[in-house]
């Protein structure tokens, strides 16, 4: 055929041919097969097909699979919350432990009255900024929110 | 025998009385083209015949509730490639492959197919077929060995015309390439 010809260029011989094979008679034998098939009641069909008291069993096994899965994970993070307390917001620490970078903490205290004398300190380094902070006693209250 | 249409053999199987003569008309007019089709996807014959029979068996328990908004033909391609393609899965699931893997499976079922009769180069094609994805292994075989329209092929795998010739073309330069591998 034309629209194969690409294809069939690569291959000797008649090219496109069926060569997979059945058994002897097998297309005469199958509708028989079928109308044996079709007559058998469907539980011998479909061998396979678990009892229901079994089926059951298993819904049930899952289930309890399920609930103790839900469980396990509501105690673990009831676990994680209570032994780790939060950090009060608003705190210092609170305001380091959200990875607030140097230039955002440098452009907030440039805002502040006492930006002039932190100018002096000629740094954006975060460790330095705090312990100015620390000296000064700001309200880390007011620069948690500022932030 | 009697020549019957698609649509009187559908009316006929919901009458008592002449189901199983509805059935088996239908099963001899398209048992080999259905098989064919299959064949191609699972490869062994074995596989090929299970799967072919639970395609009439399906048939046989659904035909009912066919609503004639597609055609017979188109109906019975897409149980049957739904067939292949669930029982390839299964298979996958037994012989602990990973997703979507069925290439070793298929692969072994070529190498020791009593009933292929093919040369090497016969063998190479069937090989650079088994190595296409999914949709394109059927878009291929339905277009090279059946020479299904475009049109019908949208209804049995539900995709665009489009979509289809791309996927037709993609299977030919991949195969293309690996007969000339080498």
């Amino acid at each position: 055929m034309k629209k194969h010809k690409d294809i069939e260029a690569l291959l000797p011989g008649d090219g496109k041919q069926n060569n997979f094979r059945v058994p002897e008679n097998y297309f005469e034998q199958l509708p028989g097969k079928m109308r044996e098939k079709i007559r058998m009641p469907e539980e011998e069909i479909k061998t396979i097909k678990m009892p229901v008291p079994h089926r059951m069993m298993t819904v049930a096994g899952v289930a309890a699979a399920v609930v103790a899965f839900v469980f396990i994970g509501y105690f673990f993070v009831h676990y994680l919350n209570t032994t780790h307390s939060p950090v009060p917001e608003g705190s210092v620490s609170y305001i380091f432990s959200t990875d607030i970078d140097d230039q955002t903490l440098y452009e907030f205290i440039q805002q502040e009255d006492i930006s002039t004398e932190f100018s002096k300190m000629n740094t954006t380094n975060v460790g330095s900024i705090i312990d100015y902070l620390a000296d000064k006693g700001v309200d880390d209250y007011l620069l948690a929110q500022q932030l | 025998m009697e020549e019957f249409s698609d649509k009187e053999l559908v009316s006929k199987f919901s009458v008592k009385g002449e189901k199983e003569q509805a059935f088996t008309r239908i099963m001899k007019k398209y048992q080999e083209p259905l098989y064919w089709h299959v064949r191609c996807i699972v490869i062994s014959h074995e596989d090929a015949d299970d799967v072919i029979q639970n395609t009439f068996l399906k048939v046989w328990n659904n035909l009912k509730s066919f609503q004639g908004d597609s055609r017979l033909f188109t109906w019975l391609y897409r149980i049957a490639t739904n067939e292949a393609l669930t029982y390839l899965k299964k298979q996958r699931r037994n012989n602990l492959l990973p997703w979507g893997d069925y290439e070793q499976y298929l692969e072994k079922n070529l190498e020791s197919d009593v009933y292929f009769s093919g040369d090497t180069i016969a063998k190479k094609l069937q090989k650079a077929i088994i190595k296409l994805p999914e949709k394109q292994r059927l878009v291929f075989n339905m277009r090279y060995y059946e020479d299904m329209k475009y049109e019908d092929m949208t209804k049995v795998l539900g995709t665009s015309v489009g979509a289809l010739k791309a996927s037709y073309h993609h299977a030919v330069k991949k195969i293309k390439k690996y007969l000339a591998g080498g």
